[in-house]
């Protein structure tokens, strides 16, 4: 077994740990309208 | 992305005899649930052919209309709150109305809305990572909600007289802004609440004009400085040094204020506005549905 093999087996359960553990990231978007007063065009 | 309507969307006023009226406010309903708006309130101005037909054109279009003060002989018209999961993050959305007697409806009304937005705030915010007030109020009673509300609000979305886009006001906690007028914009809150905890929002627009002030600030220290070094008035040098401590002293306040700092690790808003103007192409379907109407 090559050195960066036997590496990349010690790491690999603390790899798989950490991307298991990586919470997704909280975003959204909140898109907001208002005041919109019946207009559905330009000047009405 | 999560679509919300803060309210007045649908009737030029709170009374009309325009025939096309009833047409132009299907149309606006039918569009927000083609865009799967998760949430609108029921403002004055969306209760112009009562709350009958509001309640009944917004269930065809699919789009859930809120108000924690409208009330029939003394019930809740439409549900005060609803609560959306988003990326993981769980949004409670809560709508008022403005208190008004509509004598066109016998026995419908809307209470103070500051207190109904209050007690349904209490029970939705341990529940939450975001609180959200959809507000057809005026500015004066939405910065009350704010302020009595201290903590329980995340963002306040104000929605009558006609106030433009664009301003994100600070509160305890969150914040009060605008809806916009006359559909000539959309805003949008984008908002990472990735850190750990639940702290409250930062602007990072807040947080740029902070930076820019700062860099403004060095810059004119710098100029003034230089002039200092070759003025040889006794009065002007007295005048130039004056107003390099007075920079030095607002340097100083900028770097001491929060927002400087805080957007590392924070949860943080930038508000990003729209405005429809040429640049934004007809939808050709929706434009062919309006001419249809006008």
């Amino acid at each position: 077994m090559n050195r960066a093999r036997s590496i990349l087996l010690l790491l690999a359960p603390a790899i798989a740990l950490t991307t298991a553990a990586a919470p997704a990231p909280k975003k959204l978007t909140l898109a907001f309208s208002g005041d919109n007063g019946g207009e559905i065009a330009p000047c009405g | 992305m999560l679509a919300v309507d803060a309210g007045n969307a649908l009737f030029e006023t709170a009374f009309t005899l325009n025939p096309n009226s009833k047409a132009k406010a299907e149309l606006i309903l039918k569009s927000m649930g083609e865009l799967k708006t998760a949430a609108m309130a029921a403002g004055a101005r969306d209760l112009t052919m009562g709350p009958e037909f509001l309640a009944q054109t917004a269930r065809r279009a699919g789009v859930p209309v809120l108000s924690a003060n409208l009330t029939k002989e003394g019930k809740l018209i439409f549900p005060a709150s609803t609560v959306v999961t988003v990326n993981g993050v769980k949004i409670g959305l809560l709508g008022i109305s403005p208190a008004v007697t509509l004598e066109r409806f016998p026995g419908v009304h809307g209470e103070p809305p500051v207190r109904a937005a209050l007690e349904e705030a209490k029970k939705l915010r341990g529940k939450v990572d975001l609180l959200v007030a959809l507000a057809p109020i005026s500015w004066a009673d939405a910065l009350q909600l704010s302020k009595e509300g201290g903590t329980l609000f995340d963002l306040i979305i104000q929605s009558s007289e006609s106030r433009g886009l664009g301003v994100m006001q600070h509160n305890d906690r969150g914040f009060v802004l605008s809806a916009g007028e006359r559909g000539r914009g959309m805003g949008a809150v984008e908002l990472d609440l990735s850190a750990p905890g639940n702290g409250p929002l930062v602007d990072l627009g807040e947080i740029d004009r902070a930076v820019m002030r700062r860099r403004n600030l060095e810059s004119q220290i710098a100029q003034v400085q230089a002039r200092v070094a070759a003025e040889k008035d006794p009065g002007v040098l007295k005048n130039l040094q004056q107003a390099v401590v007075s920079f030095r002293d607002q340097l100083k306040d900028l770097n001491a204020s929060a927002a400087a700092g805080q957007a590392k690790g924070a949860h943080t808003a930038h508000l990003v506005v729209q405005y429809l103007d040429a640049s934004v192409a007809d939808d050709p379907e929706i434009k062919a549905q309006v001419d249809s109407i006008k």
